[in-house]
């Protein structure tokens, strides 16, 4: 285009020659999407606080609350702190009663301290290192989740950021009996196998056993585990099935006259007060006489029970914790210990506590019920001033144990005392001769049950509660597993049944390593792997909360004031 | 995509680590970050509006700013995603800041591909360029240029632009069309134009290639009315609702602070 052209053409666009705009072309205003933001901002913020002040405040909430919360959905005070947020305070004010104020049930103390029962766990230093790993309650619980929401169910990860395993199916720990090889510590004498077939002789009146378990086999419709009536004969489940109530002699051993049927002590040589160191029995009458803590019973006692004749003494018939018995083996202890510490003033010996702190809270609460009978009995006695006093020192020491968490809470100073120096090592064993006499298996049938040691019965373990940090219900399970699929460690078969009854020698030559495990001694709880057969990801639920429990069952507040 | 890159791989180390929680630590950073992306991209905006002052205060360069708004904007929408641990929010404000943030973030990105692809086309298939804020005044020109063309002309001459051709000049029309085809089918338009050429008298028939120019240019300033409208409203579906974002942004940290 020349320049002549460009001339004409100047002041026009597009081939139709339309006119330019001489001034400059003014953008259309955006001021209006800033206006409409504007606006909507005001609208946002108008809802927000016209909720806020006359409705429920539901703008800002997260959700709504569960159940468990609703009923205070409308006061969000009630639970956040401003500026704080949802404090463990808030929380402790509906949820810890005020008995709970030393430790409170959900606090992170009584945690460190339940199940293991170990006041260690909350000394200061301990505190003091696990401080930071610490959590508030709405860690583990958040809300907001809607109503049916379950805030009780805590996932694996809250739990996992103290205690580093990755998952139950992986690096999880072996119970703790099975790492330590912690006996058994029911303390009897007792094998499953034979018992199991005489109870079910007893229970259905046929000896023959192939008679029996034919019969059993048809009832039960089952030819490997027709047998489990006869566990659950001794083994009764608690109301809820979770667990099995503690073993009772009255109601599993004497019940269907199977033990301490018509057992009787016969001749046993009178003891002397003349003669200390000549074993002997003592006679109601001398008992009487003597006094004592513990021996109201005999003032009680039918005396035509026990007979003297001829510088004898026998009695017939001999019961459950015979209290005659008893009492003549604490005179026994007496004489061979001399007459210091708790040992010859409780019916039974605890042998090993090491299992638990449990089983150690268990010894002491049952010293202190009998030593304050003991005192109970002697207030009025002057002429026993000694004995009262030596009872008071102990029980004042068995109440300090309990109470206070951080001093050495082993019951060693309760154990056994050093010999009298009085007796001879013969004068001894013949004491101890007597001791067997008294409790002798085919006799009063004491030993035939219960391990007799140093002139003492050792504590039958009724609680056998051996998990010390998981729970496990039984109830859950019984329909999936039967009882000796996962208690096999006793072998309970048929053929085991069968011949340790029917023939015992031939029984110990066939099933020698049965025979060996068949003990009191023997758990006979499964391992963890046994769990895992079913306690996976991609079936039964291996969460933390399947088997652990955070916060100690609430209905037990009571025992936290031992802390 | 660094960035992004980046910040997938801190979600996996917080899957393997920790719990996914907006809660938590990993939580709080992941939103504490969204939120100064936000607001830094939100001051774009303001960036745009004070260039004297930016420019004094040596502030950067506008396109810096822009690239800023652009990927920190997007970045900022994965880390919402990450900060609600990919999943659905609960409660009205959470809903809220949800939703508005993936609308304002992605209706920008819906505004960035009209930004690359609009003029393109505009610069590909039309003879004309205009100025969107002209166009209304240029059509009323064409419409008394062809008011004066028809003025001495032959009846069918005048049959044929009172019904054909007026109504087109009346305003400036929005037509989809032109977003699939620039042309809009211009030449099929055309066509009337040659059926009446056949009759017309040779005085006539130059009056009627006048009006088929004037016709012709009116739909190509239809198509730029179309067309650039876009690139103006789409401002109207980002911009407002930002600003309600952050709003929303700042009672949501209300709400989390002091509650």
């Amino acid at each position: 285009m020349n320049r002549s052209e460009k001339k004409r053409k100047k002041g026009k666009i597009t081939p139709l020659g339309l006119s330019i705009k001489t001034g400059y072309v003014i953008p259309l205003s955006r001021r209006w999407m800033i206006i409409l933001g504007f606006i909507g901002s005001a609208a946002v913020l108008a809802y927000f606080y016209f909720d806020s002040e006359f409705q429920k405040n539901d703008f800002i909430s997260a959700g709504a609350l569960s159940s468990n919360h609703a009923d205070f959905e409308d006061d969000c005070i009630s639970c956040h702190a401003p500026g704080d947020g949802v404090t463990i305070d808030n929380c402790s004010s509906c949820h810890e009663k005020t008995s709970d104020l030393k430790l409170g049930v959900y606090s992170f103390k009584t945690h460190y301290l339940y199940r293991s029962a170990d006041p260690v766990r909350i000394s200061k230093d301990t505190l003091d290192k696990y401080h930071d790993r610490e959590m508030a309650c709405g860690t583990c619980h958040p809300e907001h989740m809607g109503r049916s929401a379950a805030i009780t169910r805590v996932t694996d990860e809250k739990c996992i950021q103290c205690h580093e395993y990755d998952s139950f199916n992986r690096n999880h720990p072996e119970f703790e009996f099975i790492r330590s090889s912690t006996p058994d510590d029911s303390g009897l004498v007792m094998t499953h196998i034979r018992h199991t077939t005489f109870v079910l002789q007893k229970l259905t009146q046929i000896n023959s056993i192939d008679s029996l378990f034919s019969v059993l086999k048809k009832r039960t419709g089952s030819s490997e585990h027709f047998f489990e009536e006869g566990c659950l004969y001794c083994h009764n489940p608690e109301p809820g099935g979770k667990n099995f109530m503690n073993l009772n002699f009255d109601r599993n051993c004497g019940g269907a006259g199977c033990h301490l049927n018509d057992k009787a002590v016969e001749g046993l040589p009178e003891f002397n007060p003349g003669k200390p160191k000549v074993p002997g029995v003592e006679s109601l009458q001398t008992i009487k006489r003597r006094g004592g803590p513990g021996v109201v019973w005999a003032y009680v006692t039918n005396p035509s029970l026990i007979v003297r004749e001829d510088g004898e003494v026998s009695k017939n018939p001999v019961f459950h914790k015979d209290p005659w018995i008893l009492e003549n083996l604490k005179q026994i202890r007496k004489r061979i210990y001399g007459g210091k510490g708790l040992y010859n003033l409780l019916d039974a010996r605890y042998a090993d506590l090491s299992i638990s702190q449990a089983r150690i809270d268990t010894f002491y609460s049952s010293a202190i019920s009998k030593l304050q009978v003991y005192a109970a009995e002697l207030r009025f006695r002057p002429e026993l001033n000694d004995e009262l006093t030596k009872i008071t020192g102990l029980l004042r020491l068995a109440r300090r144990q309990m109470q206070h968490p951080g001093l050495n809470r082993s019951p060693d100073a309760f154990g056994l005392p050093d010999y009298n120096k009085d007796l001879t090592v013969k004068e001894r064993e013949r004491f101890l001769q007597l001791t067997n006499d008294l409790t002798d298996a085919q006799g009063p049938e004491c030993a035939k049950c219960h391990l007799v040691e140093n002139a003492s019965i050792l504590n039958a373990q009724a609680d056998q509660d051996i998990l010390i940090r998981a729970e496990f219900d039984h109830r859950a399970h019984v329909l999936d597993r039967r009882c000796t699929e996962c208690h096999e460690e006793i072998q309970v078969s048929e053929q085991t049944l069968k011949m340790a009854v029917a023939n015992l020698e031939e029984f110990k030559l066939k099933y020698p390593n049965v025979f060996a495990m068949d003990r009191s001694a023997t758990q006979n709880i499964p391992d963890l792997e046994s769990c895992r057969g079913c306690h996976t990801q991609e079936k039964v639920s291996n969460n933390c909360i399947a088997c652990h429990r955070f916060h100690p069952n609430k209905e037990n507040r009571s025992s936290l004031s031992y802390f | 995509m660094v960035a992004s890159n980046a910040c997938l791989a801190a979600y996996i180390a917080n899957l393997i680590f920790s719990e996914v929680n907006p809660g938590n630590v990993w939580g709080l950073t992941y939103g504490s970050i969204a939120t100064i992306l936000m607001v830094g991209a939100a001051l774009y905006g303001l960036r745009r509006r004070t260039m004297k002052i930016s420019t004094k205060l040596g502030l950067g360069r506008a396109q810096s700013w822009v690239q800023y708004h652009i990927y920190g904007g997007t970045i900022f929408l994965l880390l919402v995603f990450m900060h609600s641990g990919f999943s659905l929010p609960s409660g009205p404000l959470n809903w809220l800041l949800w939703i508005l943030s993936i609308w304002v973030t992605l209706s920008g990105i819906f505004g960035i591909i009209l930004q690359k692809w609009i003029p393109k086309i505009l610069a590909s298939g039309l003879s004309v360029e205009i100025v969107y804020e002209r166009i209304p005044e240029l059509v009323e020109e064409m419409r008394a240029n062809a008011e004066e063309v028809i003025k001495k002309c032959a009846e069918p001459l005048k049959d044929f632009y009172a019904r054909n051709i007026q109504p087109a000049l009346g305003t400036p029309k929005t037509r989809l069309i032109y977003y699939v085809d620039i042309t809009g089918g211009i030449q099929t338009q055309l066509k009337q134009f040659e059926y009446l050429e056949r009759v017309l008298s040779n005085e006539d028939k130059q009056k009627l290639q006048s009006l088929e120019s004037i016709y012709k240019t009116k739909l190509e300033l239809d198509a730029h009315y179309t067309l650039q409208k876009a690139l103006r409203v789409w401002l109207y579906a980002h911009v407002p609702l930002s600003l309600i974002l952050l709003v929303a942004v700042a009672l949501h940290l209300y709400a989390v602070y002091y509650y």
